[in-house]
């Protein structure tokens, strides 16, 4: 199975929601829809479920055109943000309904909900309704009722911003788990960047409806093609400086390092996060942020330097990337 | 293609609410009456020239805007209160809650009934109460410069449980901690409820008011059941006016020529009312600054 | 509010809204002289006569019961039937339509209808649908249609549109959503509408009054006035009591266990409006 995006824009009362965009993902792969809100990486997993249809380009799955096909004949198992369970139905009943309508024989239904529900282990809670199961369970049942009729795709949307930082980090391994066995093509929409690296093995960067970038999260670090990219990667932000005319230089905060010999600076303040310190300084180039392990020694006398092939140049009006590294 | 459904509600709507209006429209330029045998006969605008020379029918419109105004003035103060009270929590909210709302489900014609046996003299509770305490009789239904405020006293008793859940419906939209924070400020219960309330509960009282006034300007049942519009004509309202002439007089020009007068006004009446709201504002902001 | 403040709006309320029922309930049970000398001694003061009279007239009181029960729920049914559909689809529509349909639909719950009585009639006259208790259900329907719609589409709005997406992809034709997934999440607003509607044609007396004439088929609003109309002078007013005694019990119960919806189904309408 392949996923096929090709040239689709979509636009809503003249406005550009999505603007000519086109990628693939094939069998077992994860790409993740990473921006910030707004920029419309939602809308993309819309057009590829067939619940918008794209303006212009065309969706593949398989080599088959399935840009007007209806959803129902999309076969494509869908997590949604808010998991969109039926709230009338209880476990059992939500796992049923996609089956019995497509008209499958009831003793086929029972066996794949009895399958999919001893893979989840949620056995035990089938007469529940969705408000009496916690944030992981739901989030369990929704990813079982996409698995459950064997889609060819698979699209999450945010699956696990409706959940608590902590139970997050539990459950990411789980929710990889899932998408690695599924060794069908995933989407996988998020607006945050750990997640993404996490779960995914390749990342499209999202602005104002366009990809930005595809590439690894190490790509995208290490040698972001765009400003934006480069300042939307990496935690925290990374600096920008105008050291030469129409150019913009961007340095991670981890990669200066204090020297001597290096460029004169003034500490103004500094946080402390636990493992490491970030130390804002003032320079002639405005402040820089410098990252470094809590416990670094500062010199008397603040000079800081970087590594020449740590600096990505940028393009002052396009914020395109001008060297290579 | 969805918006197909909406079709079979709008066709029915467009039948029965808007198709009569037009047709009203269109008969009041025709003789239609028992004299004509009930064929149309134009004749040109003979009808509203009668309209306007009928002191009856002016008389009518001005007793049943002031039964309207009045009706709605006192089921508003009537149902805030009920609306305050209901809004706060006490034991057994549920059940004050369902008597208060027995008034509005009842039958009008059933309770104006009531309320006429209510108002019966001699035997009436209210009169044989003004007898207990030496008064002299009062004899509202047959009083031609009071009776109207058995009427309204009677619609008011009717009406005011459904403004009361439009305005609960309002009350519980404003959040709680407003007031705390004004309790914090230093204001009274009473200064909350001039600042906060009122103010945020200006849609749902203008909503009430517009469309409890426009009912009201239909007034029948009530009316028809308590008084007949009697006595001395002195309650008779328009519908009820329009209702004679069809029914009684058998004079279908005439009366379709009053109804549509009757939503012309009532069109004017809801305009107005609107633009009093909004210059109302306004009145109300320049005095503040 | 004070305490004691608080208590004596309450008793108020009370006596207010169920003072003249008490008193109907009262003169139901009342002989003909105990009304007009309430101090009369107590064996002659109360008596069954009133009902007794009430429930053996001919045609017997409960037909006018069950004819206005016919008319409210077929009515209910009808108007659901079409506004559920309706407004669903005025809960997808674009802002230009649902913006028109809006005043269309608002202007319509706003008219007094009374003033449709002529039209209606005459229109019952062409299409001979007079003394037809069922024809009756026409206008009744047509009339609660506005504000169901307005009721039915706001809670329609109120379901998050990933339910209905997640049906779709589920496999859940327009229909099969509708039945299966929509109109069970919205059971509460739409029990609470047909209450409305219910009770609109229960109570319904102009058109009723101009629609029907045979004796037997006469809805209660009609009837009970009918009471009051037979003698100008001197109503019965004993019998007339036990009449609307007898003819609240159906809408006293309806309150009684439906308060919650009917509170929730016109605060909707409110909110919305």
């Amino acid at each position: 199975m392949t996923l096929q995006v090709n040239n689709i824009s979509r636009c809503i009362n003249r406005n550009w929601i999505i603007k000519d965009m086109s990628f693939e993902v094939s069998n077992g792969e994860c790409l993740a829809l990473l921006g910030p809100s707004g920029c419309g990486k939602s809308t993309t997993l819309r057009l590829i479920a067939g619940l918008d249809s794209p303006n212009q380009g065309s969706i593949f799955i398989d080599n088959t055109d399935i840009t007007n096909i209806s959803p129902v004949d999309r076969n494509i198992g869908m997590v949604f943000q808010s998991y969109a369970l039926f709230p009338h139905l209880n476990v059992l009943e939500n796992l049923k309904l996609g089956l019995k309508v497509r008209g499958n024989k009831q003793t086929e239904i029972e066996e794949r909900v009895n399958r999919i529900l001893s893979i989840m282990q949620m056995s035990h809670l089938v007469k529940r309704r969705p408000n009496e199961l916690s944030g992981g369970q739901k989030q369990r049942l929704a990813l079982a009722r996409a698995m459950l009729r064997q889609p060819n795709v698979y699209l999450l949307d945010e699956p696990m911003s409706n959940l608590d930082a902590q139970l997050r980090e539990e459950l990411r391994p789980e929710l990889r788990d899932f998408i690695i066995s599924g060794s069908k093509p995933v989407v996988y929409v998020t607006h945050d960047q750990q997640e993404a690296m996490s779960m995914s093995n390749k990342i499209a960067v999202m602005n104002e409806g366009e990809i930005q970038q595809i590439g690894t999260a190490k790509d995208l670090y290490n040698r972001p093609n765009s400003l934006f990219v480069a300042s939307f990667i990496g935690r925290p932000q990374i600096n920008t400086l105008s050291i030469k005319n129409n150019v913009i230089t961007a340095i991670r905060p981890e990669h200066i390092y204090f020297n001597s010999e290096g460029l004169d600076c003034k500490l103004s303040h500094i946080e402390w996060l636990g493992n490491y310190q970030l130390l804002f300084i003032e320079s002639k180039y405005g402040l820089i942020k410098m990252m470094c392990s809590a416990e670094q020694e500062r010199p008397e006398k603040i000079k800081i330097s970087w590594n020449k092939e740590r600096e990505h140049d940028f393009d002052k009006k396009t914020g395109k990337r001008l060297n290579n590294i | 293609m969805i918006n197909l459904l909406l079709l079979p509600a709008f066709t029915l709507i467009l039948i029965v609410f808007i198709i009569p209006i037009i047709r009203y429209g269109w008969i009041s330029l025709h003789s239609f009456s028992l004299a004509t045998n009930l064929s149309l006969i134009p004749n040109q605008f003979a009808n509203w020239d009668r309209l306007l020379n009928d002191s009856r029918f002016w008389v009518d419109i001005y007793q049943t805007t002031r039964f309207a105004f009045v009706s709605v003035f006192l089921e508003i103060i009537l149902a805030m209160i009920i609306a305050l009270t209901l809004n706060k929590h006490f034991n057994n909210r549920g059940i004050i809650r369902t008597i208060s709302l027995l008034p509005w489900a009842l039958p009008t014609t059933i309770m104006a009934l009531g309320w006429r046996w209510i108002f019966n003299a001699p035997y009436g509770p209210i009169e044989q109460l003004i007898r207990i305490l030496g008064l002299a009789e009062l004899n509202i239904l047959s009083n031609p410069n009071f009776t109207w405020i058995a009427t309204v006293i009677a619609d008011v008793w009717k009406t005011t449980p459904f403004i009361a859940i439009i305005l609960l419906a309002g009350l519980q939209t404003i959040p709680k901690d407003l007031y705390e924070a004004f309790k914090l400020e230093g204001g009274t219960y009473f200064d909350s409820f001039k600042e906060i309330t009122l103010p945020l509960l200006k849609p749902y009282i203008s909503l009430s008011i517009i469309f409890r006034l426009a009912q009201a300007f239909g007034v029948f049942d009530l009316i028809q059941v308590i008084t007949s519009g009697g006595p001395a004509g002195s309650t008779e309202s328009i519908a009820l006016y329009a209702y004679l002439n069809a029914m009684r007089f058998l004079d279908f020009g005439y009366s379709s020529t009053i109804m549509v007068a009757s939503f012309i006004l009532l069109i004017l009446l809801i305009l107005v009312i609107n633009l009093s709201i909004y210059s109302g504002k306004k009145i109300l902001s320049t005095i503040k600054l | 509010m004070k305490n004691r403040t608080f208590i004596l709006v309450l008793s108020f309320i009370i006596v207010w809204s169920i003072g003249p029922l008490c008193w109907q309930l009262y003169t139901s049970f009342s002989t003909p002289d105990a009304l007009i000398n309430p101090t009369i001694e107590f064996t002659k003061r109360w008596t069954f006569d009133n009902y007794k009279l009430v429930l053996s007239a001919n045609p017997p009181f409960w037909r006018y019961l069950v004819n206005s029960l016919i008319v409210g729920i077929i009515s209910t049914l009808i108007t659901l039937f079409i506004a559920i559909p309706a407004s669903y689809s005025l809960s997808k529509a674009n802002k230009i339509i649902s913006r028109i349909s809006n005043y269309y639909l608002f202007g319509a719950a706003l008219f007094p209808y009374v003033l449709l009585f002529l039209a209606l009639l005459e229109f019952a006259r062409r299409y001979n649908l007079g003394n037809n208790l069922l024809a009756l259900c026409i206008p009744y329907s047509a009339l609660s249609m506005p504000l169901a719609i307005l009721i039915l589409t706001s809670s329609f709005r109120q379901i998050p549109i990933e339910i209905e997406e997640a049906a779709r992809i589920e496999g859940l034709n327009l229909i099969q959503r509708l039945r299966l997934i929509l109109v069970p999440l919205m059971l509460p607003s739409i029990s609470s509408t047909a209450i409305l509607i219910f009770l609109f044609s229960w109570n319904e007396y102009p058109i009723s009054l101009t629609w029907i004439s045979n004796e037997n088929l006469l809805t209660l609003p009609v009837a009970i006035s009918r009471i009051a109309g037979s003698s100008v002078y001197s109503i019965p007013y004993g019998a007339f009591a036990a009449a609307t005694v007898v003819g609240s019990i159906p809408l006293l119960l309806i309150v009684l266990i439906f308060q919650k919806q009917i509170v929730s189904g016109l605060m909707q309408g409110a909110v919305k409006g």
